[in-house]
C-alpha cells in the first residue's frame, strides 16, 4: 500500500491510503468521531446507572469536545450553518442536527434533574438523541462507500455497542473509586462483565474488518505487521484485551468482591484506550482500491 | 446535452501537457494537480499511460455526500465546485472513488523562498483558490460557458474547448457531446469500445478510455 508521500504519477495506481480523514487537520475530525461517541456513550450508560454526574461528563465530551473538534476541523467553520440544507442526503448535515439536538435535550435535561425536577419526555428524547449520535458517527465512516472496509452496515450498530459499553464501563469503575451509589447492581460484577463484553466486541470488530475486506485483508495487514503493529499489539490487543481479560478472570478467581479497584481502573483505562486506538487503526488503514484495470506487474 | 471525453490510450505518449495545460489555465499552485498522468508497467504490457481527471459522472457520489450542496451537477453534466458554499468537510474527496479532488491548502511556491512568480501573482486576481475549501478539475467551465454565449462548439473550436484537449500533441483526447451520437467523441468511444474507470463503483463517468 502506498504510503502519504506517493508522487503523482503513482497516484491511485496502488491500493492508496485515505488521508483526508486522519492527516493533518483530519486528525479533527477523527477525534471529533471518537469524542462524539465516547460521550454519548457515556451519557447513555449514566441515564441507566442513573448517574447524574456520568451524564453531564457525557454531555460536555460528547457535545462541547466532539462537537468542537468537529467544527474546528471544518475548512470554513463559520459556514457550518450552510450544512443544514441537505439532512435528506448527508451525514454531515445530519450529524449537524443530531449533534445540535442532543446538546439541546441533553442541556435541558441536565438542568432540570439538577434541580431534581425532571421530565420524563425530555429524558427520553435526550438519550433517544445520545443513541442517534453514536449512530451518526458511525454511519459518517461506512457511508464511505468507495473504502471498502468501512462500507459496512454492521458497522453503525458495533459502534453504538461499544461506545455504550465503553461508557458503561467508565460510569461504573468511577462509581467505584469515588464510592458512589450505583442502585440495585453489584458495580464490581457489572464492571468485570462489561470488561468481558468490551473484549468480545473488539474481536467482532477484527473479524469484520477482515470479513469487509474480501481477499487481499489490506486493513487488517497493516495493522497486524504493518505501520500499526506497533499500536496494535501493545494496545488494542494488549492493553485493551488481554489484560482486561486476565484482570476479569483474575476477579472470577478470587472473588469478584475480593478484586482491587485499582486493577479494575487500570484495565478500564487500557480498554478506553484500546478502543480509541483500534478506531484510529481502522481510519487510518482506510484505502481506496487501485484505479486501473491492468495491475502494475509488482503489485503484491 | 452531455459533455464527456474519450483519451486513446494508444496515442497518449505520457508528455504531460495535458497536466501543465491544465495548471496554466487554472493558475493551480504546484501541489495541486487537477490533471494527473498515472504511468505503470503492468504485467505482459510494457508500459501503461493513464490520465486521469475528474470523471463528471453521471451519478456522482460527491453531489451526494456533500453536506452545503456546494458540489453540484449542472444539467450538461458537468460537475463543479462553488468555493463559496464549500464548507471544507472533504466528503467528497472521501466519497469520489477516483480521487480527483484536492483541498486548497496554503499554496506552496514554484520557487520557495524567491516570492510569488508575476505568474503566481495573477493567480489571486484571475483564479483564486479559496483557502479551506475543495477544489477539481471543471471541464473548463468557463470555455464551455464561452461557447454557450457565442455559439462555438466546444471540442471543435479551440476557444471553447477544454485546455487539455487543446493541449495534447498526439490528439489522445476528444471533447464533446455525449448525447449526439454522430459527435466525435461517441464516435471516437463506438468505435473505440471505450471502457470507464472503476465501473464497479457505480458513478457512470463520463471519462472514457480507448485502446484502439
Amino acid at each position: 500500500m502506498l504510503s502519504e508521500k506517493m508522487r503523482p504519477y503513482e497516484f491511485m495506481v496502488y491500493p492508496t491510503l485515505q488521508t483526508a480523514w486522519i492527516r493533518g487537520k483530519g486528525l479533527l475530525l477523527f477525534s471529533g468521531l471518537f469524542l462524539v461517541e465516547f460521550g454519548a456513550g457515556i451519557f447513555l450508560a449514566a441515564s441507566i446507572l442513573q448517574s447524574l454526574w456520568g451524564q453531564a461528563a457525557g454531555w460536555l465530551i460528547s457535545g462541547a469536545l466532539g462537537g468542537g473538534c468537529h467544527f474546528l476541523f471544518l475548512g470554513h467553520p463559520f459556514r457550518i450553518y450552510k450544512a443544514i440544507r441537505r439532512p435528506g442526503k448527508s451525514w454531515i448535515s445530519r450529524g449537524l442536527f443530531i449533534i445540535s439536538l442532543f446538546l439541546l435535550f441533553g442541556f435541558i435535561h441536565l438542568v432540570l434533574s439538577f434541580f431534581s425536577t425532571p421530565l420524563m419526555w425530555v429524558t427520553i428524547v435526550a438519550n433517544i438523541m445520545a443513541v442517534a449520535t453514536i449512530l451518526y458517527g458511525g454511519y459518517e465512516i461506512a457511508d464511505v462507500k468507495s473504502i471498502q472496509t468501512w462500507n459496512s452496515s454492521f458497522f453503525p450498530i458495533q459502534m453504538l455497542a461499544r461506545s455504550f459499553f465503553i461508557g458503561l464501563a467508565i460510569v461504573l469503575v468511577i462509581n467505584l473509586l469515588f464510592g458512589f451509589d450505583t442502585p440495585g447492581i453489584k458495580t464490581k460484577q457489572w464492571l468485570i462483565v462489561t470488561l468481558l463484553i468490551n473484549i468480545c466486541l473488539f474481536t467482532l470488530s477484527l473479524v469484520s474488518i477482515g470479513f469487509e475486506e474480501g481477499k487481499e485483508k489490506l486493513s487488517l495487514s497493516m495493522m497486524i505487521k504493518g505501520a500499526l503493529k506497533s499500536i496494535f499489539w501493545p494496545w488494542v490487543i494488549t492493553g485493551g484485551m488481554i489484560i482486561p481479560l486476565i484482570v476479569a478472570v483474575y476477579g472470577f478467581a478470587i472473588g469478584v468482591s475480593e478484586t482491587g479497584v485499582v486493577i479494575l481502573l487500570i484495565a478500564v483505562i487500557l480498554q478506553v484506550l484500546g478502543d480509541l486506538l483500534l478506531r484510529y487503526s481502522l481510519i487510518r488503514s482506510g484505502y481506496y482500491p487501485g484505479l486501473f484495470p491492468a495491475r502494475p506487474a509488482d503489485y503484491r | 446535452m452531455r459533455w464527456g471525453m474519450a483519451i486513446n490510450l494508444t496515442r497518449c505518449v505520457g508528455c504531460y501537457a495535458c497536466v501543465i495545460a491544465c495548471k496554466t489555465e487554472h493558475f493551480l499552485p504546484p501541489d495541486v494537480a487537477w490533471n494527473r498522468v498515472a504511468i505503470f508497467e503492468a504485467e505482459g504490457i510494457y508500459k501503461q499511460i493513464y490520465p486521469t481527471l475528474c470523471n463528471h459522472c453521471r451519478d456522482p457520489l460527491c453531489v451526494e455526500v456533500c453536506p452545503t450542496g456546494a458540489t453540484e451537477q449542472r444539467e450538461d453534466g458537468i460537475v463543479w465546485v462553488d468555493p463559496d458554499t464549500c464548507i471544507g468537510c472533504r466528503s467528497c474527496m472521501m466519497a469520489c472513488p477516483y480521487q480527483v479532488r484536492v483541498f486548497n491548502e496554503k499554496p506552496g511556491e514554484y520557487f520557495p523562498g524567491q516570492g510569488l512568480t508575476p505568474y503566481e501573482e495573477m493567480r489571486e486576481k484571475m483564479y483564486p483558490l479559496q483557502l479551506g475549501t475543495v477544489s477539481k478539475c471543471n471541464f473548463c467551465i468557463e470555455r464551455v460557458d464561452k461557447a454557450m454565449n457565442n455559439g462555438g462548439k466546444p471540442g471543435k473550436d479551440r476557444d471553447v474547448t477544454p485546455a487539455c484537449v487543446n493541449a495534447c500533441p498526439a490528439k489522445a483526447r476528444v471533447f464533446g457531446d455525449l448525447d449526439d451520437s454522430e459527435s466525435e467523441v461517441s464516435t471516437a468511444i463506438r468505435i473505440g469500445r471505450g471502457y470507464q474507470l472503476k465501473p464497479e463503483a457505480g458513478t457512470d463517468p463520463c471519462v472514457y478510455y480507448i485502446t484502439k
